[in-house]
């Protein structure tokens, strides 16, 4: 049995846990990694496509993608493009939004007629039928049919963007508008194809350790749990066993971030303004995109944890690389803004195709308990925990309370980020999560978000409580100043 | 010994990069230079100039223009100048 529930998910797994391999072993090449991908589809008869070569080209593709390539053979390289549909895996669903289902029984009421105001409807010789020049897709008759016979129908990846950043091709192959993606991988994690998908450095990663550049990790807090019974002190020595100089926790830029926050709320507090969090890049980048004026005015000035966390490694250690390793996507996209001192992001799923490649499994390593953020920096995984930690940074500062709102998901972010523009926002501080229930929820996960709440409250609860300042007092970030 | 680095930042290694190894490895045994280069990586060198090139150093100097159609005659020229 595989390790995801979804088979595309596993192919791409499969798929990337292959070129760490064959990177590891310097034997990398397209036709290395091809060869392999034909064997994933064996014989001739086809399970999920109209073909087995559909499907050993939708997974050539996705062999592209994991060699931080380009999808669909395109030549040259666009670092927007973080986030990219595989046309031949895009199986172009239903865009008949408003459906009659066989459950109509052309029932005497006709409550759908009189209910559509377009007259888009009429009776056909078995069942209603619907006249799609003329639907406005309004969804009143859904509403009032007795049968629940007419149904809606999105395509998920469309339905997912908060953004409508998706359209379709003629051929009715969903397109992103890189000009309003944001970068949220949301339709990535809606896409029951796995057509959309994000590019990998998982090989010039493992190149650079191959090569003997120092390399450091920085792991998010929401790695905590994600790989079976492994602790903490056993994941951060299965990555450094990857070769990797030294592995830090996120959290202690969390505790920096927080800290700083608080002072800069308070300045927003007097000016009369709330102030957003600047933690989560697809929120970010919506509010930069999608509502300039909130950017300017609300987006906290405050670099990320990952960032801030960098900025340090990298002003302790100029000639290392920093690879952030994290449940997001859009942090591919943040690593590369012109203030970024990250050099790679990986995923939690491309961290452990490392791991399996290499044989290491951190459940069985010996590792030794060191303890560096406080359990406030390390919930920032958690939808809420950002607005906690700042609250906790105003307590131990001796200052006033204030009040916060968490926006839980990426819609919810879009409706929040309208109400500030409008000024209708009656809160000092709103944090943004663009995954419903925090980082713990990204994209690029391997357990269950609830599983991982668990487990992160379990081992948490035998950390020591410490508060930001002791963090803080451990991890020196003076001299390094962690706005953009 | 000739120092070869090779950019591995996120645009030299979509443009390539990694394909140069193989490319580089077979020149240095072709012409038996083992013990007369060494290969390495590098961190992205902040030199990306155009959007399809590959920076690469060699003795620390910055080769131009240096992409996976040309990679064989220049480097095979820029090395034998070296040696």
């Amino acid at each position: 049995m595989g390790l995801f529930s979804s088979d595309a998910r596993q192919f791409k797994f499969d798929i990337l846990r292959e070129v760490s391999e064959e990177t590891f072993n310097g034997e990398l090449s397209d036709e290395n990694i091809f060869e392999y991908v034909k064997k994933l589809i064996p014989g001739t008869k086809a399970n999920y496509r109209c073909c087995v070569y559909k499907e050993r080209e939708v997974l050539r593709q996705r062999a592209r993608l994991a060699m931080g390539k380009m999808a669909n053979d395109e030549p040259s390289y666009d670092s927007k493009k973080v986030v990219q549909v595989i046309e031949a895996a895009c199986d172009g669903c239903t865009i008949m939004k408003i459906q009659i289902t066989d459950n109509c029984r052309k029932c005497m009421a006709k409550p759908c007629l009189s209910a559509c105001k377009f007259g888009a409807i009429h009776m056909g010789r078995d069942r209603a039928v619907i006249d799609y020049e003329k639907c406005k897709e309004c969804g009143l008759c859904v509403k009032v049919c007795p049968f629940s016979a007419i149904i809606t129908t999105e395509r998920p990846c469309y339905a997912a963007c908060p953004v409508n950043a998706i359209g379709f091709d003629e051929n009715g192959i969903a397109v992103i508008d890189y000009d309003k993606c944001i970068n949220c991988a949301q339709c990535q994690i809606a896409c029951p194809f796995g057509a959309v998908e994000d590019i990998s450095w998982v090989v010039p990663v493992i190149q650079l350790i191959k090569m003997d550049v120092p390399m450091y990790a920085i792991i998010a807090p929401a790695i905590q749990g994600q790989f079976e019974s492994a602790t903490l002190p056993q994941i951060k020595k299965g990555i450094e066993m990857l070769g990797f100089k030294g592995v830090y926790e996120a959290a202690i830029g969390a505790d920096a971030v927080a800290y700083e926050e608080e002072t800069e709320l308070l300045e927003h507090i007097k000016a009369g303004k709330p102030l957003t969090t600047s933690c989560c890049p697809a929120f970010v980048n919506m509010a930069k995109l999608h509502f300039p004026t909130v950017y300017e005015n609300n987006v906290s000035t405050l670099l990320s944890p990952m960032m801030a966390l960098a900025k340090k490694l990298k002003h302790d250690h100029p000639e290392a690389g920093i690879v952030f390793i994290g449940p997001c996507v859009a942090k591919k996209q943040e690593a590369t803004e012109s203030f970024s001192s990250v050099d790679f992001v990986l995923t939690f799923e491309e961290i452990l195709a490392m791991l399996i490649a290499k044989r290491i499994d951190p459940q069985t390593l010996e590792a030794k308990e060191e303890d560096y953020p406080s359990i406030f920096g390390r919930n920032f995984a958690q939808g809420g925990g950002v607005s906690k930690a700042v609250i906790q940074a105003a307590k131990e500062k001796g200052h006033e309370d204030f009040t916060g709102y968490y926006a839980d998901g990426s819609f919810e972010c879009k409706k929040q980020l309208t109400l500030i523009k409008v000024n209708k926002f009656n809160y000092n501080i709103l944090e943004g999560m663009s995954c419903p229930g925090g980082c713990i929820a990204g994209p690029a996960t391997i357990e269950d978000p609830n599983i991982i709440k668990g487990r992160m409250a379990k081992e948490n609860l035998q950390a020591e409580k410490k508060t930001i300042e002791k963090s803080l007092e451990i991890f020196d970030f003076t001299g390094i100043n962690i706005h953009r | 010994m000739i120092n070869v680095d090779i950019c591995f930042g996120r645009n030299c290694y979509a443009n390539g990069a990694y394909d140069i190894l193989p490319i580089l490895n077979r020149i240095i045994k072709r012409e038996g230079w083992e013990d007369k280069v060494k290969i390495n990586g590098s961190l992205c060198m902040r030199e990306c100039s155009n959007e399809k090139d590959i920076s690469i150093k060699i003795n620390g100097k910055l080769i131009e223009g240096i992409t996976l159609d040309n990679i064989r005659l220049i480097l095979n020229t820029e090395l034998k100048k070296l040696i």
